[in-house]
């Protein structure tokens, strides 16, 4: 009996929060499996909040390998931004460089981000309500980044509200797209005019914009500047080895590891409270007003123009890359079999992801 | 549709879990002030009656969520000054685009 009460005595350190959290690490997981909600992140989520909420846990703690691991990963933002260069030689931004103007959507679109940030500053201090703003990025490195600068008190609870609406994307976005549109607006043909774009405009791009988003939002160089270096690494043309192992083996390892310890910020004492609600409120807030955002721009840049766009694509400039771009193309579809927008789509939600970085870098810049 | 339901329920549970938890944490800080406040003296149980503050939000998440609707007004300019920025570097980008591909690119 004696020996029993050793081995499970530390069931008495058990409380009901734990084992709360332990049920949302499965919803997680199970969203992951089941749903194919981007497991690649719900799912070391969700196992790490189980992990970091069993009694006295050795994971966690002053040696424990996810403090540690945190210290040397997120703490720094290094985990974000190699994962950054993967991101960035995955990206092909042909469909963007052949219409620039495409970029202006991707600009709109952060509207979310500043909207959420007053909203959240009436009940968070101001650098928490930025780092809460920075989810409607729709980028979880981002948000990471951004968070882990302002030293927010609310890191877990951004880390999982990012991830998990930027996986929600194809349920937030259509209802809120359908509410913003009329059925004519949303049958507007764009033709896809293919401009071939050569390979010094593909080389000096990523150069270029690192130095101009630099020069303007200094804090952002890193962020700005590890996406375009990956990109760079893809259509340099000379680098086929590097961009293969960016895109794929740097990005899951780092992946990996970045899911895992994100978890550790999921303690039950920390992150159950009304805090913690709110902000995932806030952050649905932020991708709603992001979503609208773009489709509102379309429809006043309507107004001025000949030739008129379909104001959906507005929607995809968030930068939920590929999901956002593909949800508008299956709408457009829906709506009519013979709209295709997915290339205008695509080059919008690349732009995002670019105004989503720069609107990054911003924030850094006023709160940092 | 079903995986639309599935998916909200499992938003809704979590949800709960959260609500669940909070309250759990507010109820445990009220037992935590009562044991508190009888280790102390007499005029340490007058002090200890007012809500201790932890000055490290970090380690006790129960901050409070003071309601302050002049932070709209303070974080407009940064709306403003965020948007026009966004859209300057764009522009500048755009322009900058537009004239690489006039020097190097061709039209199908």
């Amino acid at each position: 009996m004696q020996a029993l009460l050793e081995v499970f005595g530390n069931i008495a350190n058990l409380d009901l929060k734990m084992v709360a959290m332990w049920i949302i690490g499965g919803i997680l997981i199970y969203l992951a499996i089941k749903k194919d909600m981007e497991p690649t992140l719900l799912l070391p989520i969700g196992f790490g909040a189980i992990l970091v909420n069993l009694p006295l846990s050795g994971a966690v703690g002053e040696h424990g390998p996810l403090t540690t691991l945190y210290n040397a990963g997120i703490a720094n933002e290094l985990f974000p931004l190699i994962l950054f260069i993967g991101i960035g030689a995955m990206i092909d931004f042909g469909p963007l460089l052949s219409n620039p103007k495409l970029m202006l959507f991707g600009a709109a679109a952060q509207f979310g981000i500043f909207f959420t940030l007053c909203t959240a500053s009436m009940f968070f201090a101001d650098k928490d309500a930025a780092s809460i703003a920075i989810i409607g990025a729709a980028d979880g490195p981002t948000s990471i980044v951004v968070a882990q600068a302002l030293d927010s008190n609310y890191i877990g609870a951004i880390m999982v509200a990012a991830y998990s609406y930027m996986a929600l994307v194809p349920i937030i976005q259509p209802p809120v797209i359908k509410l913003l549109t009329t059925k004519k607006e949303r049958l507007i043909r764009m033709p896809y005019v293919q401009r071939e774009v050569s390979q010094t405009t593909k080389i000096l791009f990523p150069i270029i914009l690192t130095i101009v988003a630099g020069i303007v939002a200094p804090d952002s160089v890193a962020l700005i500047g590890f996406l375009m270096f990956g990109n760079l690494i893809r259509e340099c043309g000379v680098l086929n080895s590097l961009s293969e192992t960016a895109q794929k083996v740097l990005a899951n390892l780092v992946t990996i590891f970045l899911g895992i310890t994100i978890a550790s910020q999921m303690q039950a004492d920390k992150f159950l409270s009304p805090a913690t609600l709110l902000i995932l409120g806030l952050g649905l807030v932020a991708f709603v007003v992001d979503t609208a955002g773009g489709i509102i721009f379309a429809k006043v840049l309507n107004l001025f123009l000949k030739n008129k766009m379909n104001p959906m694509i507005g929607a995809a400039g968030i930068s939920a890359f590929p999901m956002a771009g593909r949800v508008v193309h299956k709408m457009g579809i829906k709506e009519d079999p013979q709209n295709f927008l997915l290339m205008q789509a695509t080059g919008v939600n690349v732009s995002g992801q670019i105004a989503s970085v720069i609107a990054g870098g911003m924030i850094l810049n006023f709160f940092g | 549709m079903k995986k639309i339901l599935s998916v909200l329920f499992a938003l809704i549970l979590s949800f709960s879990l959260f609500s669940f938890g909070a309250f759990a944490e507010g109820s445990a800080n009220i037992e935590t002030t009562v044991v508190e406040e009888s280790s102390e003296t007499v005029s340490s149980e007058i002090e200890s009656s007012e809500p201790e503050k932890k000055e490290d939000a970090k380690d006790d998440m129960d901050v409070d969520l003071d309601f302050n609707p002049s932070g709209v007004t303070r974080n407009l300019k940064y709306m403003g000054l965020g948007m026009l920025g966004i859209f300057a570097v764009v522009g500048v980008v755009i322009l900058i685009t537009f004239i690489l591909n006039s020097v190097t690119g061709k039209k199908k």
